[in-house]
């Protein structure tokens, strides 16, 4: 095949590849350690006894991991994310509503950062507290982050963690 | 003639370059998607949401920036654009260069101002602001001034007192000092003087000063900045503006005024509505104050206090109510066919100081 062939065949792969939308989102996980603010997530729900400072943080790790062809200079810029509850203890209609926030978690291709959100805000205490007062309970909850990579797609990525509502001490133990 | 091989390298290079061309600016959208509306799950109250970037905000925002009137309390207000009868919602992009301003009214029957109180709804959406901010409508109830800068007076051995300049009966007056005939009102007089006394006996003057007339300008004002329920005043008596630090999340705030009745006999210390045709043309003496504000103003800032959206208020009252729901004369006047009694019961600017010299002082 002459040489202007073959780079007119691999200039169109190139373009096919290029404006393919690569899913970055399945080249992204979430994983938690151990550290302070490690799941599992203590939620007070009784600010007034022994306050919620040091609670409801979540601990988290973002990786995007490379498969397949991407571009050496791909990025995911994380900007908000939500966690939704699932109570072990509580019907799948009957669940806290979801909580919400901001952040920025910015990520390259072949590396990991790590990064703190909140687990839940006021809304989700009260209103657990308004209907189940200081009872624990327990269950898992979703994390799930949304951004954007590189080509301005929209990327998001979710995790499971274990995650505790009760009247909690910031040492973590109950009263 | 030496004709160009086909075979050259440029035209594979301007493949190339084209190739490269759409890879890069066809396959990369010049603008990003909204992402997910999650501002349902936002709270509002919690502002340590951690920021762990410094990357510029992209985000697009899910909603107007807006003022609505409350509903479920069985008082009649709305709140449309001034002029029109469209809501008051601002659809600001979050830029600076989206900047955008809107003036709108509150309207409410006067009655319901003045024996209920004021409600509103302000929200801002997800994505929009770094900042809020929002002050409230004040005015010039007592005119402040300077005073003059002498004052002077004889007295002889058995304390008669004559020739007295800006001074009754050896007291220095100011006529910016309310509190000199009112005990109730304000000192609104700024300033310092001089004072000469002479003694006509000895036909020695002592000369004293300077002395400051001793006025506080902030007693001299009123409104809703003053009665606010969340008010907050500075070191000397100043109503503060309120800055909110929203970091892009949605946030929502409900503004509640009691009702005027226990303490006031107008309307006029909610109601900042004006027609200028009832004030010579331009605005009452009361609002042109150099402190004064016209408005309840509502802003969304970014970091650096670049201004990305504003809104201003009026509040309107309105004489009667089938006037109001036909959206007519909110100043009608008269009196009721059968009762007798006024159909204007309460002032606001129109009648409470009609012209642009007076002020309200103590008939608000």
């Amino acid at each position: 095949m002459p040489r202007v062939l073959w780079m007119i065949v691999g200039v169109s792969a190139l373009t096919a590849t290029g404006c393919q939308s690569p899913d970055t989102s399945s080249m992204l996980s979430i994983t938690y350690g151990s550290g302070e603010f490690a799941p599992p997530v203590e939620v007070d729900t009784n600010c007034d006894d022994g306050g919620c400072d040091g609670l409801e943080q979540l601990q988290a790790t973002l990786n995007f991991d490379q498969q397949g062809f991407v571009s050496g200079t791909a990025q995911v810029e994380i900007l908000q994310y939500k966690v939704e509850y699932g109570l072990y203890d509580l019907a799948a209609d009957n669940q806290p509503p979801y909580y919400a926030g901001v952040t920025t978690v910015v990520v390259n291709i072949n590396d990991s950062v790590d990064f703190n959100v909140r687990a839940a805000g006021s809304n989700q205490r009260d209103w657990i507290r308004a209907r189940y007062g200081d009872r624990q309970l327990d269950g898992t909850a979703t994390l799930t982050l949304a951004g954007y990579d590189q080509l301005n797609q929209v990327v998001q990525v979710s995790s499971d963690f274990d995650i505790s509502f009760g009247d909690f001490v910031t040492d973590g133990a109950t009263p | 003639m030496i004709r160009p091989s086909p075979r050259k390298a440029r035209p594979v290079h301007l493949l190339v370059a084209y190739a490269a061309g759409l890879v890069l600016a066809g396959c990369t959208p010049q603008t990003r998607p909204a992402l997910p509306d999650w501002s349902g799950g936002m709270d509002t109250t919690d502002t340590s949401v951690i920021d762990t970037g410094g990357t510029v905000d992209t985000t697009v925002p899910t909603g107007p920036m807006a003022l609505y009137a409350v509903t479920g309390t069985g008082i009649p207000s709305r709140i449309w654009q001034t002029g029109t009868t469209d809501p008051c919602e601002l659809n600001i992009d979050g830029t600076v260069e989206g900047y955008q301003t809107m003036d709108c009214t509150l309207d409410i029957p006067e009655l319901d101002l003045f024996g209920y109180g004021l409600d509103f709804d302000f929200t801002v959406p997800f994505g929009a602001c770094d900042f809020v901010t929002y002050h409230h409508y004040m005015y010039e109830a007592w005119e402040v001034g300077t005073g003059p800068t002498d004052v002077s007076y004889d007295v002889d051995a058995v304390g008669n007192i004559t020739n007295e300049v800006n001074s009754v009966n050896g007291v220095p007056a100011c006529q910016y000092d309310y509190s000199r005939l009112n005990t109730d009102a304000p000192n609104c007089c700024v300033g310092n003087y001089t004072l000469s006394v002479t003694n006509t006996d000895s036909g020695v003057t002592r000369v004293v000063g300077p002395i400051s007339w001793g006025g506080k300008p902030s007693t001299c004002y009123g409104g809703a900045a003053y009665i606010d329920p969340e008010a907050t005043f500075t070191a000397d008596g100043w109503p503060t503006g309120k800055i909110v630090f929203t970091n892009q999340t949605k946030y929502d705030k409900r503004f509640h005024w009691d009702e005027l009745s226990t303490r006031f006999i107008s309307n006029v210390p909610l109601a900042n509505h004006y027609d200028p045709a009832d004030h010579d043309g331009t605005m009452p003496a009361g609002l042109a104050g150099e402190a004064a504000s016209p408005y309840y103003v509502f802003r969304c800032y970014d970091h650096a206090e670049e201004l990305l959206g504003q809104i201003r208020l009026e509040v309107r009252e309105w004489n009667e109510e089938s006037e109001y729901y036909a959206n007519g004369d909110p100043d009608t006047t008269g009196t009721e066919p059968v009762s007798g009694e006024p159909i204007d019961d309460r002032n606001d600017w129109a009648t409470a100081t009609p012209g642009s010299t007076d002020f309200i002082q103590d008939a608000q």
